[in-house]
C-alpha cells in the first residue's frame, strides 16, 4: 500500500521558482505590493499589459512550454504553473495579448501549417503582437455553430462580408482569428472556416461598445468585402469548426493551470481589505461574522479549484485521459470570481461603489471596477448554462434536449 | 525514503506535477482499494424500504465491520494510513453504511500511543466511541478522583461501542484523556436522529471509573488532532453519500419519463444535475486532499482539514436537496434511498465541528501571522 511521505521540494522545481521570483524582483518597480493595483482606465491596463509582454521575453520567460525553433521556451506544466504562481504572487500585471499567448499559439502548434508557425508564433512569442477573436455575431453567440458572417472564395484569397460582436480588446489589437461562413447558410459546423486577419486589411471597421462597467472593451468589427489570403486559414476551407473547438476549449481549460493563483492572491487582498474597512457600527470588517464566513467561503472555493486543477494535472502527467475535471473548471472559477468580487463591494457599503473618477474610490475604483466586471466571466467563452449543458450531456449522460 | 509507486508502475519522481499535486497522483493508487470497499458495502436501491419495514431506526452493522476490520483493521490508529482509513469513510458515506468507523477511528488515535491492547481490539473489529461533544462544543464532563462525571449529547457509535474514550476536564479545568474502566457502567441513550443509519447516542457518566491516557500539552495536542481528524472524516463521509444522491438522481432523470421525454432532456432538470456534478467533484478534490495532508502530517493539514469539512458537507447537502427535487414525488417517499444520504450529510455538516465552525476557522487561520517559510496566498506549501 502506498505510505509515502511528500518528499522535500526537488530541485528543479525550486530552482526554476526562484529564477522567476529573482527576475520579478529585479524587473517590476520597487513600489510594487500587495497595494498595487492594475491601472483603472483600460487603456493604461493595455499599455502596462504590452510593456509587460515584451519584458517577459526579454526576461527569457516568452513562450513558456513553445518549440525552441520559434522562439520559446521548453518548459514543464509545473514550471508553467510555477511560472503563472510568482507572477500573481508580485502582482505582476497580465499581458495584453491573452488571446495569442493561451489560444492561438496552442492552436496554432496544434493545428497550423509549418509556414504559419513560423509566421505567426515567434511575434506571439517575442510579445510584439496583439490577437483578438472575432467569433461571435450580434444573433449568434452561444449558438456559435450559426455564424453567417460571409466569406466567398475568390482565386487564392477570401472574401469576407459581415458583422461581429464580442470582441474583447480588438480596437487595441492587430491580428483577429476570424470564423465565418464559407458553406451553405445552415451548413452549421460543416461550413465554417478559421482564418487570421491583419486588422489594418481594407474594408475591416471596429467601433467600441461601452460595457456596463464604464470601459468600452467589447467591441463590434464590420467587414466589408475584406480580402484574406488562402494561406492565413486554419486547417481547411469549410473545416474551421474543429479549429475553434479546439481553441474554445483551450481557452476554457486555461482556468485552473493560470488563474488560480491569481484568485488566491484576490482571496489574500479581500482579507487585507476587510482589515483596513471599518464597517458599520465603527468595528473592523473582519470582525464581522457575515464577512468572516463569506471570507473563508471564497476561500475554500479557490482551494477547491486549486485542488481540481490538481487532480487534472496529475491525470495528464500520468498519461490518463483529460477527466470531468476540466469541464467543471470554467463553470466554478468564473462563479467564485464573482462572488470574490461581489463581497468585497459589499463590506464596503456605498464606498464600495464609488467608481474610479470619484476621488474617494477605494482602491482607484478597483473593486467596483472588477465586480461589474465579473459579470462578464459567466458569460463569455460559453456561459455557465452552455457549460452545465455540456456537464449534463457529455459527462452525466443526459440526453440532448432543447 | 523511496518515492511511492503510482498508477501504472509511473515514479513519482519522474511526473511532470507540481510537489502540491503529488497528493492526486498517489490517491490514483486507492482506486483499487474503493472498488472492494465500495463492493463489499454496496446496497441494493431498496435498502431504504427495507429499512423502514423493519425498523427506521439506526441498527450497527458489526458483522461488516469486523469483516473490514480483518482486510483494513491496520489503518485504525496509524496516522501514516490516513488515506486509506479515509476509503472506509468515503465508502461507508456512498453506501449510508451503518459502521461503527468515526467512534473506532477516533478512540483508535488516542489509544494508539497509550494502550495497545486496546488499540487490537479495536483494529480487530470491536467498535469504540469517544465521548466527545466536539470543538465547538465546552467540556461537560469532569474527571475528579478517578471518576468520570457528565453527559455527552450525541456520541458517534456511541450505543454500540465497546471501547470508550473520554475527553473531560480535570478539577483544574485542564484537558484529560481516559478510556473507561467498565463500558457497560455508561448509561446510554439511542436518539431517534433523523439519519436512519447512524448509531449517535448520548452517554451519561455517574461516577464511572476511568484511567488517564493522556493529559496536560499532550492532551490539548492530540485533542487539536481529533478535530482535524474528525473534519476529515466527516467531509468523506458527506463527499460519500453526495455522490450516491446524484449517481440516484442522474439514474432516475434518465429513465423517468414525463410529457413523452425522460426529463434529463429537460433542461431545468439537467442543470440540476450539472449543480450536482460541480458539488460532488469540489468535494472529492477538498475531501482526498485533505485524508493525504493529515497522512502526511502537512503543516497545512489544519486548514486543509477544515475547508474539506465546510465545503463537502455543505456541497453534500445542497446536492441531497437537489437530488430529492430531481426525483419528485418518490424523493419523499422510502422507496428510493435519496432521503438517507440527505439526511445523512446534514449529520455529517452539523457534527464535531460544524461546517460554520469550521469557516471561522478558516477565516482565523487565513488572518493569523504567517507561518514561516509559507508563500503567503494560498496558506498551504506550494
Amino acid at each position: 500500500m502506498i505510505t509515502g511521505k511528500r518528499a522535500e521540494v526537488s530541485g528543479p522545481e525550486a530552482g526554476f521558482r526562484r529564477e522567476v521570483r529573482a527576475w520579478l524582483e529585479e524587473v517590476l518597480p520597487s513600489d510594487w505590493g500587495p497595494r498595487r493595483r492594475p491601472a483603472s482606465t483600460l487603456a493604461g491596463r493595455m499599455k502596462e499589459g504590452k510593456a509587460w509582454q515584451r519584458m517577459v521575453y526579454q526576461g527569457g520567460f516568452g513562450g513558456l512550454g513553445l518549440p525552441a525553433d520559434f522562439g520559446g521556451r521548453p518548459a514543464s506544466a509545473t514550471e508553467r504553473l510555477i511560472f503563472a504562481e510568482e507572477c500573481a504572487r508580485a502582482r505582476a500585471p497580465e499581458p495584453a495579448d491573452i488571446f495569442g499567448q493561451f489560444i492561438l499559439a496552442p492552436t496554432l502548434l496544434a493545428l497550423g501549417t509549418k509556414e504559419q508557425k513560423e509566421r505567426f508564433l515567434p511575434p506571439i512569442i517575442r510579445g510584439e503582437v496583439m490577437w483578438c477573436e472575432t467569433f461571435s455575431e450580434p444573433d449568434n453567440g452561444s449558438d456559435m455553430a450559426n455564424i453567417q458572417c460571409r466569406a466567398e472564395l475568390d482565386g487564392d484569397e477570401l472574401v469576407v462580408t459581415g458583422r461581429k460582436r464580442w470582441n474583447s480588446l480588438s480596437q487595441f489589437a492587430d491580428w483577429t482569428m476570424l470564423l465565418c461562413r464559407t458553406g451553405a447558410p445552415d451548413s452549421r459546423g460543416r461550413g465554417i472556416t478559421f482564418a487570421l486577419v491583419d486588422l489594418r486589411s481594407p474594408g475591416v471597421r471596429i467601433e467600441t461598445m461601452p460595457m456596463l462597467t464604464g470601459d468600452d472593451r467589447e467591441t463590434e468589427v464590420f467587414w466589408d468585402e475584406v480580402r484574406v489570403p488562402i494561406a492565413n486559414v486554419v486547417s481547411a476551407v469549410d473545416d474551421g469548426w474543429r479549429v475553434a473547438m479546439s481553441a474554445m476549449t483551450t481557452q476554457r481549460s486555461i482556468g485552473t493551470a493560470e488563474l488560480v493563483p491569481r484568485l488566491a492572491v484576490v482571496v489574500e487582498d479581500l482579507v487585507e481589505l476587510a482589515t483596513r474597512t471599518t464597517a458599520a457600527g465603527g468595528r473592523p470588517a473582519i470582525e464581522d461574522p457575515f464577512v468572516r464566513d463569506g471570507i473563508a467561503r471564497c476561500a475554500t472555493d479557490v482551494a477547491a479549484l486549486r485542488r481540481t486543477g490538481e487532480r487534472a494535472m496529475a491525470a495528464a502527467a500520468m498519461g490518463s485521459p483529460l477527466g470531468p475535471e476540466v469541464s467543471i473548471a470554467k463553470l466554478h472559477w468564473s462563479e467564485t470570481e464573482q462572488r470574490l468580487h461581489r463581497l468585497a463591494v459589499e463590506l464596503l457599503g456605498l464606498r464600495g461603489l464609488l467608481i474610479r473618477d470619484d476621488e474617494d474610490a477605494v482602491d482607484e475604483g478597483f473593486w467596483a471596477h472588477y465586480w461589474l466586471w465579473t459579470h462578464a466571466l459567466t458569460i463569455h467563452s460559453g456561459t455557465s448554462e452552455i457549460q452545465r449543458n455540456i456537464i449534463a450531456q457529455r459527462v452525466l449522460g443526459l440526453p440532448v434536449g432543447r | 525514503m523511496a518515492a511511492p509507486a503510482v498508477g501504472r508502475g509511473t515514479d513519482l519522481e519522474d511526473l511532470d506535477i507540481p510537489e502540491s499535486a503529488r497528493w492526486a497522483a498517489v490517491d490514483a493508487g486507492l482506486e483499487t482499494m474503493r472498488r472492494r470497499v465500495g463492493e463489499y458495502l454496496a446496497r441494493p436501491e431498496s435498502f431504504a424500504a427495507d429499512l423502514w419495514e423493519v425498523d427506521a431506526r439506526w441498527r450497527t452493522d458489526g458483522d461488516a465491520w469486523r469483516d473490514l476490520c480483518a482486510e483494513h483493521g491496520a489503518v485504525l490508529g496509524d496516522r501514516g494510513r490516513f488515506a486509506e482509513l479515509g476509503v472506509l469513510a468515503e465508502g461507508a458515506g456512498r453506501a449510508a453504511a451503518s459502521i461503527p468507523y468515526i467512534g473506532s477511528a477516533l478512540s483508535a488515535l488516542v489509544l494508539a500511543a497509550a494502550d495497545p491492547s486496546a488499540l487490537a481490539e479495536l483494529r480487530g473489529g470491536a467498535p469504540g466511541a469517544l465521548a466527545w461533544a466536539g470543538p465547538d462544543e465546552p467540556v461537560a464532563v469532569r474527571f475528579v478522583g478517578g471518576l468520570l462525571n457528565g453527559t455527552v449529547a450525541f456520541v458517534f457509535d456511541g450505543a454500540a461501542a465497546e471501547i470508550v474514550v473520554a475527553v473531560a476536564e480535570d478539577d483544574s479545568g485542564a484537558t484529560v484523556l481516559c478510556r473507561v474502566d467498565d463500558p457497560s457502567l455508561v448509561g446510554r441513550t439511542t436518539r431517534g436522529i433523523a439519519d436512519p443509519t447512524r448509531d449517535l447516542a448520548t452517554l451519561t457518566f455517574d461516577a464511572v471509573p476511568a484511567s488517564v491516557l493522556c493529559g496536560g500539552t499532550e492532551a490539548i495536542g492530540l485533542l487539536a488532532e481529533l478535530e482535524t481528524a474528525a473534519a476529515v472524516l466527516l467531509a468523506l463521509d458527506a463527499f460519500g453519500s453526495a455522490q450516491a444522491a446524484m449517481d440516484l438522481a442522474v439514474g432516475y432523470a434518465k429513465q423517468r419519463v414525463q410529457f413523452g421525454k425522460v426529463i434529463g432532456s429537460y433542461q431545468a432538470v439537467a442543470h440540476h444535475c450539472a449543480n450536482m456534478f460541480l458539488l460532488v467533484e469540489n468535494a472529492r478534490s477538498l475531501a482526498r486532499m485533505a485524508a493525504w495532508s493529515v497522512a502526511w502530517a502537512e503543516p497545512g493539514a489544519a486548514l486543509s482539514a477544515a475547508q474539506a469539512k465546510s465545503a463537502a458537507t455543505e456541497n453534500a447537502v445542497e446536492v441531497g436537496r437537489l437530488a430529492i427535487q430531481v426525483h419528485g414525488g418518490i424523493g419523499m417517499t422510502w422507496a428510493r434511498p435519496t432521503h438517507v444520504h440527505y439526511k445523512r450529510a446534514w449529520v455529517d455538516r452539523a457534527a464535531l465541528g460544524s461546517a460554520r465552525h469550521q469557516r471561522e476557522r478558516i477565516t482565523t487561520m487565513l488572518t493569523e501571522a504567517q507561518p514561516r517559510g509559507f508563500p503567503p496566498m494560498y496558506r498551504t506549501p506550494f
